[in-house]
């Protein structure tokens, strides 16, 4: 009687996991490697977002990191995981968008963050969901709205961290490597802007 | 307005700045620049390519050339001139001196081994020649004759000190000190 296959073989199959699409693709399948894009591809979208703040920018770098990281397929080993080393990649071409003094400009004369058009929840969706009362969603929104720009002025160190570490997709571990510094090392910045960010808003009379 | 609240905030006011999602198309833009199935994957770093290593070696070439004439054409340093006469004039000769190679004995008289060979230097010695005809036409004028000094011999004068007169000091009248009284109301 023929073997049956594991379940991990089936799931596998379907899902394979990235050192496998990594593998296919380094033979030359460039399907594969699809495959890892639309995987990854929002948190490397999110990581060049943190750092070129430009969603338009963001794109390009996102593309960029990974066009670049097909290329360097070759390179990689293994060592760490795929994702954290496309971060990396990542992280690295954002670093070069962000210090053009011409992207700098263009973001000066007009800040194209999300958080100056966001989209916007549906009230009703909001109330069904037990969220907050019309007056605490405009202190919030007030709030937020005096937010933005302060974390937008951190220190690049401060807020790259913050930003990263807040958006949910990376953990402390990947940002470490992203950025190249110890864990403590970036924790201890998240928590810095936090203060920093705490302080100011305190000053600005949101008082604790 | 509690930490709690504050804190909450601004992790809102994060994930509200990064809460944009990616362009549907980006896997289609991106795999428009991979290279089609089947085709070689460009390997990292950069391709040399025929005309590529043609314009590198024509440029290499130059650069050598360049050095090679720039080397060629560097200024031999010139003796320094440390005497002339009236037209004649001797160019330094260099002479080479070659410092002795020292040998090196041991004392058990094994093989002898040499030690490396100093740096052979050359110095410059300048020099000026007069020919006979040129010393004997020269004339030198007689030093002029210095008249002898005379000094006057040194004077000794004897000084006579003035006679000093002491006068004698006033005698001192005797003190005459009262017996001290009692105020009255100490009594």
């Amino acid at each position: 009687m023929p073997a049956q296959p594991s379940i991990d073989r089936v799931t596998e199959a379907v899902h394979p996991d990235d050192l496998a699409l990594v593998r296919r693709a380094q033979a030359g399948d460039t399907e594969a490697f699809g495959m890892l894009v639309e995987r990854h591809r929002r948190a490397v979208f999110r990581a060049a977002l943190a750092a070129v703040r430009s969603p338009a920018d963001a794109d390009e770098v996102a593309q960029d990191a990974f066009v670049t990281a097909f290329r360097k397929l070759d390179g990689f080993r293994g060592e760490a995981s795929f994702k954290t080393w496309l971060l990396a990649i990542a992280w690295r071409k954002a670093i070069d968008r962000r210090k053009s003094v011409t992207r700098w400009m263009q973001r000066i004369v007009a800040p194209t963050f999300a958080s100056d058009g966001g989209a916007e929840l549906d009230p009703m969706e909001r109330l069904a969901a037990g969220g907050p009362t019309h007056e605490q969603d405009l202190m919030t929104a007030d709030l937020q709205r005096r937010l933005a720009p302060l974390i937008a002025a951190l220190p690049k160190k401060l807020r790259d961290a913050l930003l990263l570490a807040g958006s949910g997709d990376h953990g402390y571990d990947e940002i470490g490597q992203m950025l190249g510094i110890p864990v403590g090392t970036v924790k201890w910045r998240v928590s810095e802007a936090r203060r920093m960010l705490r302080k100011k808003m305190t000053a600005m009379g949101y008082e604790r | 307005m509690s930490v709690d609240r504050l804190e909450d905030a601004i992790d809102r006011a994060v994930r509200e700045m990064l809460d944009v999602e990616p362009p549907a198309d980006l896997r289609a833009r991106v795999m428009e620049r991979l290279p089609a199935p089947g085709s070689q994957r460009p390997a990292s770093g950069f391709r040399l390519t025929a005309p590529g290593f043609r314009l590198l070696a024509a440029a290499a070439a130059i650069v050598l050339l360049t050095m090679v004439v720039a080397h060629r054409s560097e200024p031999v340093p010139q003796a320094p001139v440390v005497a002339r006469s009236a037209d004649r004039y001797l160019a330094p000769e260099p002479t080479r001196a070659v410092a002795d190679v020292p040998l090196v004995r041991t004392p058990s008289g094994l093989p002898v081994t040499r030690r490396a060979p100093r740096e052979e230097h050359t110095r410059i010695v300048a020099a000026a020649a007069f020919t006979a005809d040129e010393a004997g036409a020269m004339q030198i004028a007689p030093l002029n004759t210095i008249a002898p000094i005379s000094i006057e011999r040194v004077a000794q004068d004897a000084i006579a000190p003035a006679g000093l007169a002491v006068r004698p000091l006033n005698t001192i009248a005797d003190i005459q000190i009262a017996p001290l009284t009692p105020p009255p109301d100490r009594r």
